[in-house]
């Protein structure tokens, strides 16, 4: 057992050690405290006796202070404790610079951290270490990995492998000009690797391109053959892009989690401002106040354009322009364990879009044919084709896909929405991928128009996670974002509700959850960092708030999952009984326009048989 | 004719983030950011530094308890 | 290689504005060298204070060893990066040439077995000087330094009658002489031998505690001539309380200590020079296992003066005239300079290096 001697150098002050010591004796160390006022000489004399691993000193840091600190130190030095002891310091004003002044071995800034001390304690590498970008102890976890994705409800699971046979059975022969991009972007991907190393000629890598060029509309081949950038769009300088180098090479400590007690969920955001090296500065901040995701967030012309840009582009609008290269110099910059989504549920370049997230690094693909072909705009045949191919993907490279259930803010209810991502998931399964359904807590039109939260909000948003537990063993991912609809563009409202939510869908054993800044519900400009800040900074303060406290269904919400999951069931049996599930996305059976809900038009009449 | 900033009850926020490379650096920019935008007596209420940048929260009392209130004169004109 | 420790009585007692002047005369004279400190220097302002320092400006071919955490604090550039396997609170110590001039940060290691083993890794990359810079008052880890530089000044103290009285008996520790006899390789005791070949073991390395000390004292008691070792160090106030205590039976006894670093490390030298006054007054003795050369003191008339009014700290100075003058007066056996008040002897011929030589570095 271990012993550490605790020496408050303050005279009146002792709280922080009292604390310390209560933890680190639950923790199994024999912690020996020394009482406040203690002078250097006496916390030698007592480490000389019982010969401490550690002396953890706390003193508030001012002039002539320092010199009391050090000459601790020097004492230890002197009397050869140091060859057998290690001594940390904390307290108010005490810097990392500082305590390598005073010549401690560990320093702790700020809040107790009992993770940090107990590190130090055992000299092992602390989260408290000052590190660079880069470099982490933090590890990538995978959301999907706990999953067995095992159905309970075999009434579900029998509707579900229904309409799976009937759509994989329907896509056969079938293309679009996006797959065949995506096939070719493949290929130019390939050959640009082996001609780096010198095996392939330039002339293949140009009659790629050439093909590619054939199958993208005017203004994208404008781009490859006259440099024609979209309006606003314009490239950026090798200079702005040499200088981002020098921005993020502050070593730090490693950066911590918003999580309290649990290691879930992770939090993700969404970023778009529409310029990389906005964009990573954003990701960058996100992840020093303790974000574990982000997700990229494109323009919808972006998705409208038969074909992708390529090159470091900028421009002014929402969304940052997917090229591959916009990506890779993003994925640069982020932190290694951050995890990583490329969105690329709806439009007409969704299969190349998961190719080039792939390549740059993407951890995760988001895939919603229902959604993408109604609130997303894109052609429900169209997006079928695509969709599937990109299932595909990501089942050929392994990165799980979320799925997005947005389609609530049109007005669809909540089991329709959920009727689509079951049908998302088991088709996604059935092809070796692994889905994450992301149900959203939100404010919708449905709730609004139902009366459903005009008591609160708390027993629909629990049901609506709940009833996912009923029906199969999957991760379970709310967003995006939670509280949708219910932010205000008043910073601290804004804030609390997504703290709320956030909190909320913890309590419930969630596996992520996608939180917005307090800008969420303004719409003139693009997100500020400081907005984000304020999020981050809000739920963190409420999962230490709630702690390990679970959410119990109450009877409300019990009667509320149960309907929800009966009418899941009972809009499964119509779309299996229909026979042909984008025929179903037309006529709105999972989502009608008495709902809010309209087919996309975006790549109608594109897909090739 | 009054101006904006009169009609201030007691102080002005400013929130926003500053990139920096350290605490010490944050707050200098801090303290100068009020002076640059004119703010009387600036303070820093909040300041967060992580790596790269800061979070700050700046304050400027406009009217102070006990001052003679230009919003009031205002509204007494109106 | 020489190594010179820059060591102060507080902080802002000017080591690094001396450090710099030494370093500057001896990049003139061609040596190839090394900085690093036990501390942490080079910052733009003071932590604390938030007053200007002096920074460490360094030229291409110049060798530094700081942690990794402070590589991109400064303006230099750096080639050659070798880890040193000593970790800090701001990183692993890296070893570093200077590629391109600038700005540094300095922070070395801190504890005394860190610093001698940097020091034998740069002994090994065959630098022939090496700057170890210090922190506040820390003088432990020193002992590894050839020659040391010490600074005092106003920020120790602003009464000049004070400063003077503190660096005379600062000064007066560092004239005792080497032990030369053998001694018990054990470092974890104080030990005691007699002539009588009585042998003495307390349980600890250093005495700092009454009952300890009256162990000790006991025991001197009872024995003629003998020898006591004290590896640690020992509390000024017992010791001296301890001496007076023996009196005549003083008479005959060896006092051997470590190192006079590690008397000082205790921070009251004028309480040690009594004690020893008072034991060579009744034929004792007082040795070192190890010595630490004094070169030179500096003084520095600055000390940061805090305004309540406005919470925070001003530069203010004491009469530099008066301050140098007093405290040469005070220090009779090692040469006193203010580094900014010239002219002054050769300080490189102080630090057992010549200017003779003429080489250039390869950039």
């Amino acid at each position: 057992m271990k012993t550490v001697l605790l020496a408050p150098l303050d005279p009146v002050h002792d709280n922080a050690i009292k604390l310390i010591k209560r933890k680190l004796t639950e923790a199994g160390y024999e912690a020996v405290s020394m009482p406040p006022g203690t002078s250097p000489e006496e916390v030698i004399q007592k480490a000389l006796e019982i010969k401490p691993s550690v002396i953890l000193v706390s003193r508030t840091l001012g002039y002539k202070v320092a010199e009391i600190l050090s000459q601790l130190v020097d004492l230890a030095d002197a009397a050869g404790i140091r060859d057998y002891t290690r001594i940390g310091v904390g307290g108010m004003a005490i810097t990392k610079e500082a305590g390598a002044e005073l010549g401690f071995d560990g320093c702790f800034v700020g809040e107790l951290k009992m993770n940090e001390l107990i590190d130090f304690i055992e000299d092992r590498v602390t989260s408290g270490e000052i590190l660079r970008s880069g470099e982490s102890v933090r590890k990538k976890p995978d959301i999907t990995a706990p999953y067995s994705y095992k159905f309970y409800d075999p009434v579900i699971e029998g509707y579900l492998n229904q309409i799976v046979e009937q759509v994989l059975s329907w896509v056969q022969n079938k293309t679009t000009k996006g797959i065949e991009r995506a096939k070719i972007r493949s290929e130019i991907l390939e050959c640009e690797n082996e001609f780096i190393e010198g095996n392939v000629s330039s002339t293949t890598r140009d009659e790629l391109l050439k093909r590619y060029i054939a199958d993208c509309d005017p203004e994208i081949q404008a781009f490859y053959q006259s440099k024609q950038l979209p309006t606003g769009v314009r490239w950026l300088e090798k200079t702005e892009i040499d200088r981002m180098a020098n921005l993020f090479d502050t070593p730090h400590a490693e950066f911590v989690g918003l999580q309290h007690t649990n290691s879930k969920p992770l939090f993700f955001s969404q970023y778009g401002t529409g310029c990389p090296i906005m964009d990573i500065y954003h990701i960058k901040v996100a992840e020093a106040w303790g974000i574990d995701g982000v997700f990229h967030f494109d323009p919808s012309w972006n998705a409208q354009k038969e074909g992708l840009l390529q090159g470091c582009l900028t421009h002014e609008h929402d969304g940052t322009i997917i090229t591959l290269e916009n990506l890779k110099l993003i994925r640069h910059y982020m932190e290694p364990y951050t995890l990583w989504n490329v969105r690329g549920h709806r439009g007409l370049n969704t299969p190349e879009t998961q190719i080039l997230g792939h390549a740059a690094g993407a951890d995760l693909f988001k895939i919603n044919i229902p959604y993408g072909s109604t609130g997303g705009g894109t052609d429900p045949k169209r997006l079928m084709v695509d969709g599937i191919y990109s299932l595909m993907l990501a089942a050929q490279f392994g990165i799980p896909y979320d799925i997005p259930g947005n389609d609530e803010l049109s007005g669809v209810p909540p089991y329709k929405t959920f009727a689509g991502l079951l049908i998302m998931m088991a088709l996604g399964l059935k092809l070796g991928a692994r889905p994450i359904p992301k149900p959203l807590l939100c404010y919708s039109p449905y709730m609004t128009i139902h009366g459903k939260m005009d008591d609160n909000m708390i027993e629909m948003n629990l049901a609506k996670l709940a009833v996912w537990r009923d029906i199969v063993d999957t991760p379970i991912w709310p967003g995006e974002p939670v509280g949708f609809m219910t932010h205000t563009p008043d910073r601290v409202q804004s804030a609390l509700q997504t703290s709320l939510h956030a909190t909320l869908a913890s309590t419930m054993g969630v596996d992520a959850v996608t939180i917005a800044s307090s800008d969420e519900a303004y719409s003139k400009g693009p997100i500020s960092v400081q907005a984000r800040v304020d999020t981050l900074r809000a739920v963190k303060d409420q999962l230490r708030f709630q702690g390990s406290v679970k959410a119990s269904l109450t009877t409300t919400a019990e009667t509320l999952k149960e309907e929800i999951h009966e009418k899941i069931t009972e809009t499964l049996a119509v779309v299996a009984q229909r026979g042909d599930l984008t025929a179903s996305i037309y006529e709105g059976l999972l989502g009608s326009q008495e709902d809010g809900l309209y087919p996309g038009r975006v790549g109608s009449g594109t897909v090739i048989e | 004719m009054t101006k904006a900033i009169d009609h201030i009850v007691d102080a002005i926020d400013i929130e926003t983030f500053l990139f920096c490379k350290s605490e010490d650096e944050a707050k200098q920019l801090a303290e100068s950011l009020c002076i640059e935008l004119g703010l009387p007596h600036g303070d820093i209420v909040f300041l967060e530094f992580k790596a790269w940048g800061a979070r700050v929260r700046l304050r400027s009392y406009i009217h102070h308890p006990g001052d003679h209130y230009r919003w009031m004169e205002s509204a007494g004109e109106a | 290689m020489i190594t010179l420790g820059f060591v102060g009585t507080a902080k802002n007692t000017g080591k690094t504005t001396t450090a710099l002047h030494m370093m500057k005369l001896i990049v003139a004279s061609g040596y190839s060298i090394a900085l690093t400190s036990i501390g942490y220097d080079g910052e733009s302002t003071d932590h604390i204070t938030g007053l200007p320092k002096p920074r460490y400006f360094v030229e291409p071919g110049m060798v530094i060893a700081t942690a990794e955490g402070c590589l991109n604090y400064g303006s230099a550039g750096y080639s050659n990066l070798q880890p040193t396997g000593i970790k800090t609170i701001l990183g692993e110590i890296m070893i570093a040439t200077i590629g391109s001039p600038g700005n540094v940060v300095l922070a070395g290691p801190n504890r005394k077995m860190d610093v001698s083993r940097l020091m034998s890794q740069l002994a090994e990359r065959e630098m022939e000087v090496t700057f170890l810079d210090g922190a506040l008052n820390r003088l432990a880890a020193m002992t590894e330094a050839d020659g040391l530089i010490l600074s005092t000044g106003a920020a120790y103290d602003q009464r000049i009658p004070v400063i003077a009285r503190h660096a005379q008996a600062l000064e007066s520790l560092f004239h005792f002489p080497k032990h030369d006899g053998s001694l018990y390789s054990d470092d974890n005791h104080v030990l005691g031998c007699s002539e009588k070949s009585e042998k003495f073991e307390l349980p600890y390395s250093s005495v700092f505690d009454s009952n300890t000390a009256e162990l000790l004292a006991g025991w001197l008691s009872i024995t003629g001539d003998s020898l006591c070792y004290v590896p640690g160090t020992f509390a000024p106030g017992l010791f001296y309380e301890m001496c007076q205590k023996l009196g005549d039976r003083l008479q005959g006894k060896q006092f051997v200590f470590r190192n006079p670093l590690h008397l000082l490390a205790t921070g009251q030298p004028e309480l040690w020079q009594e004690s020893f006054s008072y034991l060579v007054s009744k034929s004792a003795q007082v040795f070192y296992r190890s010595l630490s050369h004094l070169n030179f003191m500096t003084v520095n008339p600055f000390y940061p003066k805090y305004l309540q009014k406005t919470a925070n700290y001003i530069a203010e100075y004491v009469d530099k005239k008066e301050l140098l003058s007093s405290v040469k007066e005070s220090v009779k056996n090692t040469l006193v300079i203010d580094i900014l008040q010239p002219p002054y002897p050769d300080l490189l011929e102080l630090c057992n290096l010549d200017h003779k030589r003429k080489k250039t570095y390869e950039s």
